[in-house]
């Protein structure tokens, strides 16, 4: 080994003396540059290529530490080598401060090479740094040895170290900064050629170390310790190099997957971003930073989150941060520090981000963004979907109820149809009537009624039409209002009924129909007729008695078919009798095991209720039919009706009504006559009608018999019913006879009047003209004419019409006793006297259908025996009727033909009224006295 | 009672001797009276004249029940067709009867009629 001096204060590097140098520790020491340059680049190159701090901190200490170990030894060596006598004794702390300053020095290295951008300044300061750190070690390496000669130092040299050393710092930065970005070598042969540069730099910086040599001889070198130093550092750094060449395999390793992963995230169609502990971005993919950046800015790993969602919110991209960004960035940001769940964000420009976030092990926040715009957007078409759809169903609910409201506004119509005022008819004591309907839905088919038809006959009426709902509701308000228009004016049921089918089974192809059953109850005398069309049997129960069906039947269901006669049923009704009428709704509810609950269980019912009053009844039926269905749906409407006849109340009158049948004989007419006169001769004021309601019955009895029966043999029976009220005498003959209506018979022809032919329609006449109504009806299998005459007032009756032929008052029956000479009695009902040649006949008490032929008899026999003059006394009769009028007729016309004069005189108001009703004809053969008559019949006036 | 018929109608067909014959079974109500009204009307469109219907497995009528075979006898009447009623019993005889059926005779002269078999409906019509 040869001595070399340290340097030389005193001759400066005009002294150089070229070192000794041991070869072994020279390689060596090269050897060391290389591998630390090899650290420094592959340390750098590995933190350029993290974006983790942390392991960016990882890799820059690690380089320190290295770098600067080698560095150190690859001085302590160098110094070896070129002096390999000196002692090798080091001071502890100069030491310590060359190994931190080579430690220093390397990790500026480190990091000036891996951070590298071409700033000068950096690369400057790099070097400046570096410089003075690889100074430091020269000079505290030298420091620490020592030495037994005293060190002299060169200022100059040192100066000239120092800048070399700032030199080679930045050759090494800009070496390894090369090496890295643009090199296309191995980090091995990098790294050789940098360690050559790194120990060329030294043995030419270490020049001044070595100009002033002051070899001080005779001081062995510790010897061996220094070639095993040397080869243990080499082999040291050789592991260290083949650890290192294990790691960048690892690492490359670290970062094809990274690459992968990179590449991974790229192609998700999502924006990926991960953010560290720190919530600084460590990587995204570009959809990523196509959303988040902007013209200018682009995102960069290591941007803090907040920064970067505060731009967005800035630049007004979120809607709900405009206005105040800083709360909505806070929100947003402790959102994401503590992720719960998917998170919904809207953008200005329309789009829908869905952003997903989760921490990571490591603190971090991964998060993914999704673009759900599209599923938005149908969400949002379903949503108004929906909206519509509700309002649809808003409209439907609606219209519902509207249709609800109608429905309650037809069952109020239909409810308000029927009488629901109880009791019905208070101040009427003669009866006891209640009703109820139960409809099963909102508007039901049942129905009832009852109604005063006049102030002594009540109708009533229950019915079921098929089916319910709207239709039955329909036909069920059509029928009753035919049943009570008809009612009021027709006086049996079955004629009602009979109308009241006809006109519904009018254009009814639906074929509904309605059962029914009509009652007419008289409550004077207690008569009911009753007509039962295809409708449930009532019950009727006598006074004491049990209740007991009236099975009659009068005809099928009304409706559907056109053209049915019913029939109807006469009942007497005694006071305390009581009937009930119910719908099927009544028998035909149904338990939950669907039987049904009968009719024998409704009498057994009835039977066991007892003595009580119709509504108590009827709440008892109705209990029991709820208690048996328990709560099974009702299925048809409920309805019942109850009455009970009470009987007349007594009064002073004893026979209120007339009401008398006859059979159909002509013989029978003046029995009822009397009778009827009777009857009528209890009110003062209806008196003076009996004659003409005399003529009435006569005119219209003969009728019913003599057209009513014709080719009959069998015996039928006229009912002649009566009734005085109101100030008017009422009288209705019924008869069963063939439709006969006499008031379609023309008014017979005055101006032909008793010449011609026979009077037809003369009774009629009289009859029309006499009464204040005639009034035919036939109902079914019945004729039914009802004449009405209004009583005289107080006053004397004016004449109906004006006295044409001057006959005046003539009180009735005045005859002078002169003249009554020669009078026979011919028969039961007529006289005759003769007068000189004048003939006289008196028809007495009556001139009607059953005098008549009498009468007509004595008057033909009369002029067959050649009477020419004859004188038909009127003044004894009560009253004459259209049979009396025809004989006179007929007596005219037979002595018209012998050329002989006939006239009339006297009679009461009836008979001059009846003669001046008869035609001008026989008014001009009528005077009002015998002497008048006596000289007009002889008079040449004819 | 079985809780199906009350709201199930079976109608079934057959022809004989140019008589066809109409079994029901079950309930003729409101329910199933529009599914009554269109199976007899099949059958006198198809050209039936002379019509037996057999309500021996009927039960319940109530009147929409009866509207269906006033409807059946309408539309056979309009083609000169006669309709008889056989086997009814029970309530729904009694029903048959208080509608006044029976009545029916009198009026349209045996075109509708109650019969208490097929054979006696079958016997009963006119030729």
């Amino acid at each position: 080994m040869t001595p070399t001096s340290l340097g030389d204060s005193e001759s400066g590097w005009g002294f150089i003396l070229p070192g000794m140098c041991d070869p072994l520790l020279a390689i060596s020491s090269m050897l060391l540059g290389g591998s630390a340059a090899y650290v420094i680049l592959s340390l750098a190159e590995r933190m350029r290529a993290t974006d983790q701090v942390r392991l960016k901190w990882r890799w820059l200490s690690i380089g320190a530490v290295a770098a600067g170990l080698e560095i150190w030894a690859l001085h302590f060596i160098g110094n070896l080598a070129f002096c390999p006598q000196t002692p090798t004794e080091q001071d502890l702390l100069p030491a310590l401060a060359s190994v931190l300053s080579a430690g220093t020095a390397g990790a500026v290295a480190v990091y000036f090479i891996s951070s590298y951008d071409g700033s000068r300044t950096r690369l400057v300061c790099g070097g400046l740094l570096m410089g003075t750190c690889v100074s430091m070690v020269h000079f505290t390496s030298l420091l620490a040895m020592r030495q037994l000669v005293d060190l002299h130092v060169s200022v100059l040299a040192l100066v000239f170290s120092i800048l070399m050393s700032v030199a080679l710092g930045i050759a090494v930065i800009l070496l390894g900064a090369w090496n890295i970005t643009y090199g296309g070598w191995r980090v091995t042969e990098k790294a050789s050629a940098m360690g050559l540069a790194i120990s060329g730099a030294h043995f030419s910086g270490m020049i001044h170390a070595y100009s002033a040599p002051v070899i001080t001889a005779g001081v062995s070198p510790p010897g061996i310790e220094v070639e095993l130093l040397a080869v243990v550092v080499v082999a040291l750094s050789s592991v260290l190099a083949i650890i290192d060449r294990q790691l960048t395999t690892a690492s490359s390793l670290v970062r094809d997957t990274h690459a992968r992963m990179v590449e991974a995230i790229e192609s998700v169609p999502q924006g990926v971003s991960l953010f560290d502990a720190d919530d600084r971005l460590v990587i995204c993919n570009r959809k990523y930073r196509e959303v988040v950046s902007e013209e200018g800015i682009e995102v960069q790993p290591g941007d803090s989150f907040e920064s970067i969602i505060r731009r967005i919110a800035l630049r007004g991209d979120i809607p709900a941060a405009i206005g105040d960004v800083d709360s909505w960035v806070n929100t947003r940001l402790a959102m994401h520090r503590n992720p719960q769940g998917p998170y919904i964000q809207y953008r200005s420009n329309g789009e829908w981000i869905q952003v997903n976030e989760k921490k990571t092990q490591d603190g971090g926040v991964i998060a993914i963004s999704t673009d759900i715009t599209e599923l938005k957007q149908a969400e949002q078409a379903a949503e108004d979907a929906t909206a519509r759809l509700a309002d649809s169903l808003a409209l439907v609910e609606a219209a519902k109820a509207r249709m609800q409201e109608e429905l309650n506004v037809g069952r109020d119509i239909q409810r308000s149809m029927l009488p629901r005022v109880f009791p019905a008819f208070p101040d009427r004591k003669e009866l006891e009537l209640y009703a109820m309907l139960e409809p099963a839905m909102e508007v039901g088919g049942d129905l009832y009624d009852f109604f005063m038809v006049d102030d002594h006959r009540l109708c009533f009426a229950i019915g079921d039409v098929s089916g319910n709902g709207v239709p039955a509701a329909l036909f069920m308000a059509m029928t009753k209002i035919m049943v009570k228009t008809r009612a009021m004016s027709d006086p049996s049921p079955a004629s009602i009924i009979t109308y009241v089918n006809d006109a519904l089974s009018a254009d009814n192809d639906s074929c509904m129909f309605v059962t029914l059953y009509l009652g007419l109850l008289n409550l004077r005398n207690g008569t009911l007729v009753t007509t039962n069309a295809g409708h449930n049997p009532p019950l009727l129960k006598r006074q004491g008695g049990t209740f007991e069906w009236l099975k009659s039947q009068d005809g099928p269901i009304v409706g559907p078919i056109p053209g049915i006669a019913y029939k109807e049923n006469m009942i007497q009704l005694d006071p305390g009798d009581e009937l009930f009428f119910y719908t099927d709704g009544v028998t035909e509810a149904d338990n939950v095991r669907r039987e049904l609950f009968g009719s024998d269980r409704l009498k057994t019912l009835l039977e066991r209720s007892g003595e009580v009053s119709v509504v108590d009844r009827i709440g008892e039926v109705m209990k029991a039919v709820k208690a048996f269905s328990h709560g099974a749906p009702q299925a048809d409407d409920i309805t019942m009706l109850g009455l009970r006849y009470h009987g007349i109340a007594p009064s002073g009158v004893e026979m209120e009504v007339f009401r008398q049948t006859m059979p159909n004989q002509l013989t029978a007419i003046p029995v009822l006559q009397t009778a009827f006169e009777d009857y009528v001769a209890q009110w003062s004021g209806a008196r003076p009608l009996i004659p003409t309601l005399n003529m009435a019955l006569d005119d219209l009895l003969n009728n019913v018999v003599q057209y009513a029966f014709p080719n009959d043999s069998v015996p039928h029976h006229i009912v002649v019913e009566g009734d005085v009220r109101d100030g008017s005498v009422v009288l209705t003959i019924t008869d069963d006879g063939i439709p006969f209506n006499p008031l379609t018979v023309a008014a017979p022809d005055f101006a032909l009047l008793l010449h011609e032919r026979e009077i037809g329609g003369l009774g009629i006449h009289l009859i029309r003209s006499m009464f204040d109504e005639v009034v035919y009806r036939r109902t079914v299998g019945h004729n039914v004419l009802t004449v009405k005459k209004k009583l005289a007032s107080q006053e004397p009756p004016a004449p109906k019409e004006p006295d044409m032929t001057g006959i005046g008052a003539l009180e009735g029956g005045r005859m002078p006793q002169s003249l009554l000479q020669d009078s026979r009695r011919e028969g039961m009902s007529v006289e005759s006297r003769q007068n000189g040649a004048v003939v006289i006949v008196t028809p007495l008490e009556r001139f009607d259908t059953n005098s008549a032929p009498e009468v007509e008899r004595i008057l033909m026999d009369h002029i067959s025996h050649g009477v020419r003059q004859l004188v038909l006394d009127l003044s004894r009769i009560s009253y004459i009727s259209s049979i009396g009028v025809r004989v006179i007729v007929k007596t005219l016309m037979a002595m018209s033909k012998t050329g002989g004069n006939v006239v009339l005189y006297g009679g009461n108001d009836h008979v001059r009224t009846v003669i001046h009703l008869s035609g001008a004809l026989m008014m001009s053969l009528h005077v009002p006295t015998l002497e008048e008559a006596m000289t007009k019949v002889q008079g040449a006036d004819f | 009672m079985d809780q199906r018929t009350r709201h199930t109608l079976i109608v079934g067909s057959r022809e004989d001797a140019g008589i066809t014959f109409v079994k029901m079974d079950g309930s003729l109500s409101a329910t199933t009276s529009d599914q009554g009204i269109q199976e007899m009307k099949k059958i006198v469109d198809a050209g039936a004249k002379k019509v037996v219907v057999n309500l021996a497995g009927v039960d319940y009528i109530s009147s929409g029940g009866i509207r269906v075979l006033m409807i059946a006898h309408k539309q056979l009447s309009q083609v000169q067709g006669e309709m008889k009623i056989a086997g009814a019993k029970g309530m729904v005889k009694e029903a048959l009867e208080a509608s006044g059926f029976h009545l029916l005779n009198r009026v349209y002269g045996g075109n509708i009629q109650l019969c208490s078999t097929d054979e006696e409906a079958a016997a009963a019509f006119k030729n």
